[in-house]
């Protein structure tokens, strides 16, 4: 009898060992994922700034363009402006959001403005210069929808059993989404009084 | 991750059976060293699914228009590149050895029929258009079998049209085989009767520098707008180096993951049966088990190897 017992706590032994080495492993890769998750976000957090400084580097053409017809609109124009140096002094992400959203408005009042001009629609470098922003814009637009996603990968992933264990350990919390709300349309109408 | 497993399994298989050979026990123990091996194999492919599977999980979709570079995925209809007349083909026949053909007809049907075509192509989303190089591609199609009397067929097929999953590494402005449309169509412009009226500017007679230079840009214009190429050249996606994974499907993201679950929990439970077999197989035969179980274990184990013998 005490033979059987030995033998079978030998085998239970060495069937939980097993087990443990795939449990770690296991482990493991889950730790592995979640790591991979959190940099695809900061990718594609990086990713939507690249277009956004390509957007902003274009507005000085913009404005030089549109001088040259519109001289008097220096108000439109000065927003627009003031919208570019508002992004370049900014340090943080919230910030730069506020500089983007700021931007949104003024290039809609620029736009509407441009109508009264039709020389300047007619300009190649101007329609080449709307087309290239609002080319850019969709692209930002489409940028933020994956950075969304990326989020909610993330987000359901370390509310997930077993994940949930690994991400607690490593102290993962849920990331925000991007979204204009409210708050930053109102700080948008203050910055363009400034 | 893998390589590790791989180690150490292989390297316990080759302990134990280094070890139970120094013992005298060589020959028996081969069994519980196949098993094993088989078993941490099985586990190893397991963990290969899974690691698929957690990319195409992990990864979020992303819109042609604004694609980022690196490891992607995108989902859009199939579109025929340039004048390649197939995307993807696959068809294979076999043999199925029944039937009454005669020998000199069976040996002409065994002439290779198999057919295999995957060319470069193009996906298309609502934001734009990505040229897929599929070299070195998983394809994973949809699979339609049948078979008559004589002959068993399996065909898949990516056809244009298909709404197509694609997973792998996207890279900026590749012209691909546009340069060699270019070309065709600089060849078929020089040989065409009316060369000089439509491209002697000067009316002299002559296509001088300038004139061939201006001429060459109109033919190429003309080709990227009859390919609909966008005007900074296409995102291309194909196999990277950062992790290995090129997947190309006509099943969706949802069907893909159910399916590689399914093979890795199987795949996962097999590897752990195998090796907790193997492992008990080698204990019975270094007789810790008691010599009653031992004998009986052996005896049963006898009779199947018989039966086997007697079957092949």
């Amino acid at each position: 009898m005490s033979i059987i017992l030995s033998a079978a706590i030998l085998l239970t032994a060495l069937i939980s060992v097993l087990i443990f080495i795939a449990l770690i492993v296991f482990a493991v890769n889950i730790y592995n994922s979640l790591i991979t998750l959190k940099i695809n976000i900061e990718r594609a957090s990086s990713n939507i700034d690249v277009l956004t400084k390509q957007r902003f580097d274009e507005i000085p053409n913009l404005v030089e363009v549109c001088k040259g017809y519109m001289r008097h609109e220096a108000k439109t124009l000065q927003e627009v402006v003031s919208a570019r140096n508002f992004f370049l002094n900014s340090k943080e992400t919230v910030q730069k959001l506020r500089a983007d959203f700021a931007l949104d408005g003024a290039l809609k009042g620029l736009y509407a403005v441009s109508e009264n001009y039709p020389e300047l629609k007619a300009n190649d470098e101007f329609m080449y210069l709307q087309k290239r922003i609002t080319g850019l814009e969709n692209a930002i637009a489409d940028r933020r929808e994956f950075y969304n996603a990326s989020v909610a990968v993330f987000n359901s992933r370390i509310k997930q059993i077993p994940d949930i264990v690994i991400a607690n350990f490593l102290k993962y919390e849920e990331k925000d989404m991007f979204k204009a709300d409210a708050q930053e349309n109102r700080q948008v109408e203050i910055l363009l009084k400034q | 991750m893998y390589l590790m497993s791989v180690f150490f399994f292989i390297s316990a298989a080759i302990i134990i059976t280094l070890v139970v050979s120094a013992l005298g026990y060589k020959t028996y123990f081969a069994f519980s060293a196949t098993v094993f091996i088989l078993g941490a194999a099985t586990y190893i492919c397991a963990f290969l699914k899974y690691r698929k599977l957690s990319f195409i999980r992990d990864t979020a979709s992303s819109k042609i228009g604004s694609l980022q570079m690196g490891f992607v995925e995108i989902y859009g209809r199939a579109k025929k590149a340039f004048n390649y007349s197939l995307i993807y083909r696959s068809f294979v026949i076999k043999e199925t050895g029944a039937g009454s053909s005669s020998a000199t007809e069976r040996e002409k049907i065994n002439i290779n029929r198999d057919e295999f075509v995957l060319n470069p192509f193009f996906i298309e989303d609502e934001t734009g258009v990505a040229y897929i190089n599929p070299d070195k591609a998983e394809i994973i199609a949809d699979n339609k079998k049948w078979s008559d009397r004589d002959y068993y067929y399996e065909e898949s097929e990516i056809k244009e049209g298909d709404y197509v999953y694609c997973l792998g590494t996207a890279s900026s402005g590749k012209d691909a085989d546009l340069q060699k449309e270019i070309y065709k169509a600089v060849i078929a412009a020089k040989k065409d009767e009316h060369f000089y009226d439509k491209y002697d500017a000067n009316g002299d007679g002559k296509i001088s520098e300038d004139e061939w230079s201006s001429a060459k840009k109109r033919i190429t214009q003309s080709v990227i707008a009859r390919h609909e190429i966008p005007e900074n050249g296409y995102v291309e996606i194909s196999k990277g180096t950062e992790n290995g994974v090129f997947i190309i499907s006509n099943k969706s993201e949802k069907q893909l993951t159910q399916k590689l679950f399914i093979q890795t929990a199987a795949m996962l439970i097999c590897g752990i049966l195998l090796t907790v077999f193997a492992v008990f197989d080698a204990l019975v035969r270094l007789e810790v088990f008691p010599n009653a179980f031992s004998a009986q274990y052996l005896g049963l184990f006898k009779k199947i190897n018989l039966a086997a013998t007697m079957i092949l």
